[in-house]
């Protein structure tokens, strides 16, 4: 158990920027190291994970905990995921702000946006490759444009136009 | 109070975002800036290059600093388990019990629309971002660190970590011709 614990440790503290990311991360721990699902059992997993939202590992690992040692392992494996993070983020936190009033961070403030940007223009990209996969150019279009609008220049909640969307999924699997 | 806040804002987020990782810093956004004014948005795009450059699951580093901020220790952990926990029990609840006999298409096809939603919330994030750093620096550069740094992340496969550490090092090394001058 200890064992488990220290394998989500190790890939938590190896894989940076999260989310989908993980999937391979925990794929070479938990399939081909530990060999605790085949690869098989593996790929039912991650057909289901996107479709829950939340954590893109968080769901791996605590779902591969309850898998080896039942309830425990899913609050162990829980735990090991999400407490390295907390911990990491208060030390930046103090550095940040023992830094913070300095001309160089104040400089560096300047030019964070745009890169920040660009990371977001990233997962947009690469969003909208795997969306076309899914549901085609045109209906990953109309989607994005009008969640765009929506939430833009009408200003519903981020929850409104989600549920939104999911409502839509189940219409457009009906017809 | 505060901590119910924190605790609610965040299991919110976390139940409704979709696509991991720095793809929930728009809803951590709106929670934290726009509704509750918990950090300032200078603060908030900070954590968010922190969260990038460090190891581990960006929402729950973006939770923690959220937290830590407003409620010290106390609010990191609540906000980071909030925002985390509720859905992977939903999740390893589904995968032992319903996962035989829901099938993956069914689930996949619902859920499947909702990337492009993602996308626009990211596009409007961006937006937002570009009106406050137009204000700061010039258009063009703006644009150029943009579609260079997107470009890196997601055509040559650079780490966006490196590409802030990049970012860093370039700013140091100006700032020290500056003082040269």
């Amino acid at each position: 158990m200890i064992y488990f614990v220290f394998s989500v440790l190790l890939v938590v503290f190896l894989t940076f920027g999260g989310g989908a990311v993980f999937i391979p991360m925990f794929e070479d721990m938990f399939v081909y190291r530990m060999e605790i699902f085949t690869l098989e059992q593996y790929s039912q997993i991650i057909a289901v994970l996107n479709a829950f939202p939340g954590p893109t590992g968080g769901k791996i690992a605590a779902y591969t905990g309850y898998v080896e040692y039942g309830l425990v392992g899913m609050v162990l494996g829980s735990l090991a995921f999400v407490v390295p993070g907390i911990v990491m983020m208060l030390i930046s936190y103090e550095l940040v702000e023992k830094v913070k009033h300095s001309e160089l961070f104040k400089k560096l403030n300047l030019y964070i946006k745009p890169i920040v940007m660009g990371i977001f223009l990233s997962i947009v990209i690469k969003f909208s490759v795997t969306s076309f996969a899914n549901i085609g150019y045109l209906e990953t279009a109309i989607v994005t444009i009008v969640s765009f609008i929506l939430l833009d220049k009408y200003k519903w909640s981020p929850l409104k136009v989600i549920t939104l969307t999911l409502v839509w999924g189940i219409i457009s699997y009906l017809i | 109070m505060i901590i119910y806040d924190l605790f609610k804002s965040f299991f919110l987020i976390g139940a409704t975002g979709y696509g991991g990782g720095s793809a929930l810093a728009p809803l951590v956004h709106r929670e934290a800036v726009e509704k509750h004014n918990w950090v300032t948005e200078e603060e908030f795009i900070d954590i968010v290059a922190i969260a990038n450059m460090l190891p581990g699951p960006s929402m729950v580093e973006m939770a923690s600093a959220v937290g830590y901020k407003k409620a010290g220790v106390l609010g990191a952990t609540v906000a980071s388990f909030a925002i985390t926990l509720p859905i992977m029990i939903v999740f390893t609840v589904f995968m032992v019990l319903l996962n035989r006999y829901i099938p993956a298409e069914l689930l996949n096809a619902i859920t499947a629309p909702v990337l492009g939603t993602v996308s626009a919330l990211m596009l409007t994030m961006m937006k937002k971002l570009y009106i406050q750093s137009a204000k700061q620096i010039t258009i063009p550069l703006i644009l150029l660190i943009t579609v260079f740094s997107g470009g890196l992340i997601y055509f040559f496969k650079i780490h966006p970590s490196l590409v802030i550490t990049a970012m860093i090092v370039l700013v140091f090394i100006s700032s020290l011709g500056g003082k040269n001058k």
